[in-house]
């Protein structure tokens, strides 16, 4: 890759780097507290691009500022892969998919939300007790928390949310956590790693939207309730 | 003049007033009220001096001293004194100061039951009720500390039942006197454990032994504490007595129990931790009461909101307050114990202050509110919400200084409410200094719900008071209603004025809270830190600051803007009209917004910790669809009777029948058990 | 103090005042424009609300025959409280002569006082809509206040003071939010929506039984009081675009007397608050209006943006700031 911060030779208040992805790392944990805060199906898809999108500029900070010149990769696949195919895609499935009443979720959204408020705090005291047995991090430790706060908020939407288009958001917006681990605290996983999960994350989406569609041919309803049917 | 002896006048002129009261003649019933006014003013004077001074003063009560030379052997009654200092004066200052004009007030509402009623036991309790409480927060020994806390109990046992033609009131005055009983339990295990350790029963060796207790009875001492206390304060959830009784007392009654008899809780939570336990306490304590408290406030609050009764809707806004000023006392405690390099005793100190400020308001404005709701009882003979509306017009001073109250409890500034929830949500924000997690997620969560009470409480006095003096009558009831009589007007308005004034000078009220606080926390005042002219500022430097007498001469200078506006050509006119009815050709009561509506919203959002019920009986004739009548009924369940109070009385109802076995009813069986306790006694207890 | 400083403080607090005073119309005005043009309207031009004001206070008042003197006090109450946020409010400087009257928790106190009457005014005229929109909107404030406060405790704790002159002055100036910063915002975004009614919460240009909260109140004013009403409601709607704008993005808000930096001051002023009026109108056009019980879930959204927003603050190692 052609450009870094210091190919450029250019010196930077390494504190403008730190803000930047401290900035789009709070954006995607905003978006994980929205998808539990609507139950718009569409809106959804467009949090998962912005989140994936926030996650992408966070990559590329990383690659920019800290010269992890194999993560300038992983931002583009991000940026090809999730901001622009699976929402276009995504978009396409909820265009097929039969229109249905909404279905309450399991907690009702106060709830949930605050139990996220907890878990975000939760996040707080695990990332405390890692950083308690000295690993030093690459980056500011908060990145650590909100990605550790964005995989549960994620887990909370799945284990609420009874629609499977939600559940899948909910899985792919997991891993954008874990992809923001990856990238802040070890400055990059080994790059075939990390095409690796891509790959994974790809194949199971489309399995995922496969699923989708059979479940709403079979049942006129994505309404995830309705497999407790199958076992009879 | 000397507090001293004018400490012991209040105290012989309450007496004075209750023999009075039983050799008056009809004509003269109001001269115990007489009394009782000379009693607290001498009171008042009292207690301001010793605060004022700084110098406490000390009482010996001649027969107990005599007591004491009778059975030297016994140092249970080594030296059954009185003892004010700042506490116990603050205490003396604030039930004086509410029995004044509620006594000026009484004048006026006992006409209410002449002919009716027994004047001569009214008088008389209503002398001893005061003086009981006076001497509670004044004894320095345990045992007179408990004689006069079971007087107290005992006396507004009786006014909680002084209507006992209605079943509802007796019903409320056994609840009350089984629960004020179960806590007194709990004190006297409380000052057993006190006794054990310094074998004597005064409240100075208690002091002397401070700081040698371990963790068991230690912790032991403050949950007795905890919970003897809280039933009399109404913490939830043991305030289940608290809405019943208070409502059913005659009113100026009422105003006392509120105003000032559950402070009395608050004096003995005070005087345990912070006086008798102080080197012991743990800083867990105050995260334990200051739960408690947050429960308290939004619990007591939102049963306020749902009540349609008005004296109700006081009593359970009581419990709200006695949360905020708990909110106070737990701050207090976790910065005053909190195990760190640095000593955070200033702000123990503050956040104190900001309680004992909170305490003395509620005294203020509850009292002024339930003196206006036993107002509206005797103009309309009804305290239903639902049958009221539009009084403003039949009862305009009431009206005025009912919503004085309702402006001051909702803490709207410059009045004083806002002053002591300002100090305590600073108290909030500066706590966040103490380094502990668990403290800083429990204050700004605390903080927020606090937050939210405020909003509730303004909502719930919007509707008491916009429901029961504005719009039109919505029954005829109201149509009915005259003024209260002069002296009950009197009565509120002095109140009234006293919750504007503490607002404006609340600068010359800090300081004497800040003596009285630093006494607490045994740390030097630190009132030159939070008074600057008509400023007041938490004790950190820049803070942000809050001057009630700069907002209101803000909002005084203002006015003329909005008032030119007026100006503008065809000043002030105005034509009347009839309110828009929707097409309609008039508007009837009927389509007035009730009491039960405006509450709807909230029942709804907080539908999961108040759990209102609904429940539609209809009765049809003989085909379905024709209904001959449909009636709605909707109540609340409180979360508490069912998963607590249910069982427990269950228990024990279950066990008492069981113990009944024993009961025979011989006379052998009888002389059998004492026989059988004798012998046991004389073997195990040689 | 020396007659210079009088005079200069005077005069700030009189052009703080009168700024707050005249801007507001135009506020509004310029939220209704985008909308408008978003709408495919071409919308009232930008001076609508001065004349509608104007008019409105050359009319006269009509007072319903059942209404007390609570009804005539209301107005006044309203428009002076609204307008002496003004004396504690930075708006492009952060030099407040009058600001130790009173400090951010004693701004949410005075909007609840306008409040209070608001809905007791309603009530007063005894007609089913008053009461209505008096208890939707009491219920509303009930849980938008914690919210408000947590948002407001952040910022506080981050500045180490509740004043809001030092809070727009010692806020971290650089140009990039901190994620604590970022929740707080988005927390009081949502409680500067609900507040001054704005759509996913309430509808300021509807008069629908179904959905009218803060207009129900003021169904029965008219006249000038009518004026007062609509004047203060825009001043609220200013006060809480100034809010986000001096606590969480101080970017040219000046500390000095100095001209220069009053003028940036002045000129960023402007620029930020149309930028968030704009960012306001454009929410209210995308998105529906929330049924009255859904409402709660958006609050309880800002209330949990609020409180991580403290828990971010505390994991970036952030410490109360208050010196003790």
């Amino acid at each position: 890759m052609p450009f870094c911060s210091t190919d450029l030779g250019l010196t930077f208040d390494p504190q403008i780097g730190e803000r930047l992805i401290d900035l789009f790392a709070a954006f995607m944990l905003v978006c994980s507290l929205l998808f539990l805060a609507t139950e718009r199906r569409r809106l959804h898809v467009r949090l998962y691009a912005f989140q994936s999108l926030s996650l992408a500029i966070v990559a590329f900070s990383v690659a920019f500022f800290q010269c992890e010149r194999h993560i300038f990769i992983a931002a583009i696949l991000t940026l090809i892969l999730k901001v622009i195919i699976i929402p276009i895609v995504m978009e396409r499935i909820l265009h097929r998919l039969i229109p249905q009443q909404t279905v309450k979720p399991a907690i009702n959204i106060p709830a949930s939300l605050l139990i996220a408020g907890g878990l975000v705090l939760a996040a707080d005291l695990l990332t405390q007790s890692i950083l308690a047995t000295g690993h030093q991090f690459a980056l500011a430790q908060n990145v650590l928390t909100i990605s550790i706060a964005v995989m549960l908020l994620a887990l909370l939407t799945m284990v609420t949310r009874k629609k499977a288009l939600t559940q899948v958001i909910g899985f792919l917006s997991m891993e954008n956590g874990l992809f923001l681990a990856g990238i802040t605290i070890t400055a990059g996983m080994p790059m075939i790693v990390e095409l690796g999960v891509f790959f994974d994350v790809l194949v199971a989406f489309f399995i995922m939207g496969v699923f989708l569609y059979r479940i709403s041919e079979t049942f006129d309803t994505i309404n995830l309730e309705r497999l407790t049917k199958l076992k009879h | 003049m000397d507090a001293h002896l004018l400490f012991i006048f209040s105290a012989v002129l309450y007496l004075a007033g209750a023999v009075s009261a039983l050799f008056g003649s009809p004509k003269t019933r109001w001269g115990a009220y007489l009394f009782a006014i000379a009693a607290s003013l001498t009171g008042l004077i009292s207690s301001l001096l010793v605060l004022l001074n700084n110098s406490p003063i000390t009482v010996h009560i001649p027969i107990l001293q005599s007591l004491k030379d009778l059975t030297p052997t016994l140092s249970l009654f080594s030296n059954m004194g009185l003892h004010v200092d700042a506490l116990s004066a603050f205490f003396v200052l604030l039930i004086s100061m509410l029995t004044l004009p509620v006594s000026i007030y009484a004048i006026g509402y006992v006409r209410e039951y002449e002919g009716k009623k027994s004047q001569e036991l009214l008088g008389v309790l209503y002398n001893l009720f005061p003086l009981s409480m006076l001497l509670v927060v004044t004894a320095n020994n345990a045992l007179l500390f408990l004689i006069c806390w079971e007087l107290m109990t005992l006396v507004t046992y009786f006014l909680v039942t002084f209507d006992h033609e209605n079943p509802e009131n007796v019903r409320a005055g056994s609840l009350y006197f089984i629960m004020a009983h179960v806590g007194t339990a709990f004190l006297i295990a409380l000052f057993v454990l006190f006794y054990q350790h310094s074998g004597s029963l005064d409240f100075d060796s208690f002091r002397q032994i401070a700081g040698s207790w371990s963790e068991l009875p230690k912790t032991l001492l403050f949950f007795f504490a905890l919970i003897g206390f809280g039933m009399k304060a109404g913490i939830v959830p043991l305030h289940i007595w608290l809405p019943e009784a208070h409502p059913a007392a005659p009113t100026p009654i009422s105003a006392l129990m509120s105003g000032v008899m559950i402070k009395t809780a608050i004096y003995g939570l005070l005087r345990i931790y912070f006086d008798l336990l102080r080197p012991d306490m743990e800083w867990w304590w105050g995260v334990v009461i200051l739960a408690l408290a947050t429960i308290s406030a939004v619990i007591g609050i939102l049963f306020a909101l749902i009540e349609r009764d008005l004296k109700r809707i006081l009593a359970y806004s009581s419990v709200e307050n006695i949360g905020i000023i708990l909110i106070g006392v737990g701050l207090a405690m976790i910065f005053y114990a909190y195990p760190s390099s640095v000593k955070f005793e200033t702000l123990a100190s503050f956040a104190l202050i900001a309680a004992l400020f909170h305490l003395a308001n509620h005294t203020v404005f509850k009292g002024l509110l339930f003196m206006g709701a036993g107002a509206v009882f005797q103009a309309t003979h009804t305290r239903n919400l639902e049958h009221l509306g539009g009084l403003i017009r039949w009862m305009p001073w009431t009206a005025a200084c009912f919503l004085v109250g309702a402006v001051a409890i909702s803490a709207l500034p410059p009045l004083n409410g806002f002053v002591s929830e300002w100090l305590i949500f600073q108290s909030l924000i500066l706590g966040l200094a103490v380094p502990d997690l668990v403290v800083k997620v429990a204050l700004p969560v605390c903080a927020a719900l606090l937050a939210l009470t405020g909003a509730l409480v303004a909502a719930c006095f919007v509707r008491a008071f916009g429901i029961t003096f504005l719009a039109r009558p919505r029954s005829d009831k109201v149509e009915q209603a005259r003024e209260v009589p002069l002296p009950m007007r009197f009565g509120m308005a002095v109140l009234a004025l006293l919750a504007l004034s503490m607002g404006l000078t609340a600068t010359a009220i800090v300081p004497v809270l800040s003596n009285i606080a630093s006494s607490l926390v045994n740390s030097p005042g630190i009132e030159t830190a939070l008074v600057n002219g008509t400023i007041l500022s938490p004790p950190a430097a820049n803070h942000g600051t809050v001057s009630p007498l700069g907002l209101a001469w803000a909002f005084l200078f203002l006015l003329p803007i909005g008032i030119w506006f007026m100006l503008i050509r065809s000043p002030f006119q105005r034509r009347i009209a009839p309110t828009w009815a929707c097409g309609l050709s008039t508007l009837s009561p009927q389509m007035e917004y009730t009491a039960t509506g405006f509450s709807k919203p909230i029942r709804m959002i907080f539908r999961s910790l108040i759990q209102p019920r609904k429940e539609i009986i209809e009765e049809t004739d003989e085909s379905s669809y024709v209904k001959r009548r449909v009636r709605v009924r909707l109540d609340v369940q409180s979360p508490f009777d069912r998963s607590f109070y249910s069982p427990v009385s269950a228990f024990i109802l279950k066990s008492s029948r069981s113990i009944r076995k024993i009961q025979s009813g011989s006379i052998n069986a009888y002389l059998a058990y004492i026989f059988l306790a004798l012998v046991v006694l004389l073997i195990f207890a040689r | 103090m020396n007659w210079t400083e009088l005079i200069t403080g005077l005069v700030m607090i009189l052009i703080q005042l009168a700024l707050f005073l005249l801007l507001a119309p135009l506020v509004t005005a310029w939220v209704r424009k985008v909308k408008a043009i978003m709408q495919n309207r071409q919308g009232p031009r930008m001076m609508q609300p001065y004349s509608d004001l104007w008019k409105l206070l050359r009319k006269e008042v009509i007072q319903p025959a059942t209404a007390s003197w609570i009804f005539t006090i209301t107005p006044y109450v309203v428009f002076v409280t609204t307008l002496s946020v003004a004396l504690i409010v930075p708006i492009f400087t952060t030099i407040l002569p009058l600001g130790f009257i009173g400090d951010v928790i004693a701004l949410v106190y005075i909007l609840a006082t306008a409040r209070f009457f608001t809905a007791l005014a309603g009530l007063d005229a005894g007609s089913p809509f008053g009461g209505l929109g008096s208890s939707r909107e009491m219920s509303l404030a009930s849980i938008i206040e914690p919210a408000m406060m947590l948002a407001i405790f952040t910022a506080a704790v981050t500045a180490g003071s509740t004043n809001l002159g030092t809070i727009a002055a010692q806020a971290d100036v650089g140009l990039l939010l901190t994620p604590a910063h970022l929740f707080a915002f988005l927390g009081l975004f949502i409680v500067a929506m609900a507040e001054t009614g704005r759509i996913p919460v309430d509808n300021p240009a509807t008069h629908l039984e179904l959905t009218m909260i803060h207009e129900a109140m003021i169904l029965e004013y008219s006249g000038k009081y009518l004026a007062l009403m609509e004047w203060a409601s825009s001043m609220k709607l200013l006060l809480f675009l100034t809010l986000l704008a001096n606590v969480f993005l101080p970017w040219g808000i000046s500390n000095d007397l100095s001209l220069v930096s009053l003028g940036v001051g002045a000129v960023g002023y402007g620029l930020k608050i149309f930028a968030l009026a704009t960012v306001m109108a454009v929410i209210e056009c995308s998105t529906a209006k929330l049924r009255l019980f859904r409402v709660p879930d958006l609050l309880a959204a800002s209330f949990v943006l609020s409180l991580i927003a403290l828990i971010l603050f505390y994991l970036l190692g952030g410490e109360s700031h208050a010196v003790l």
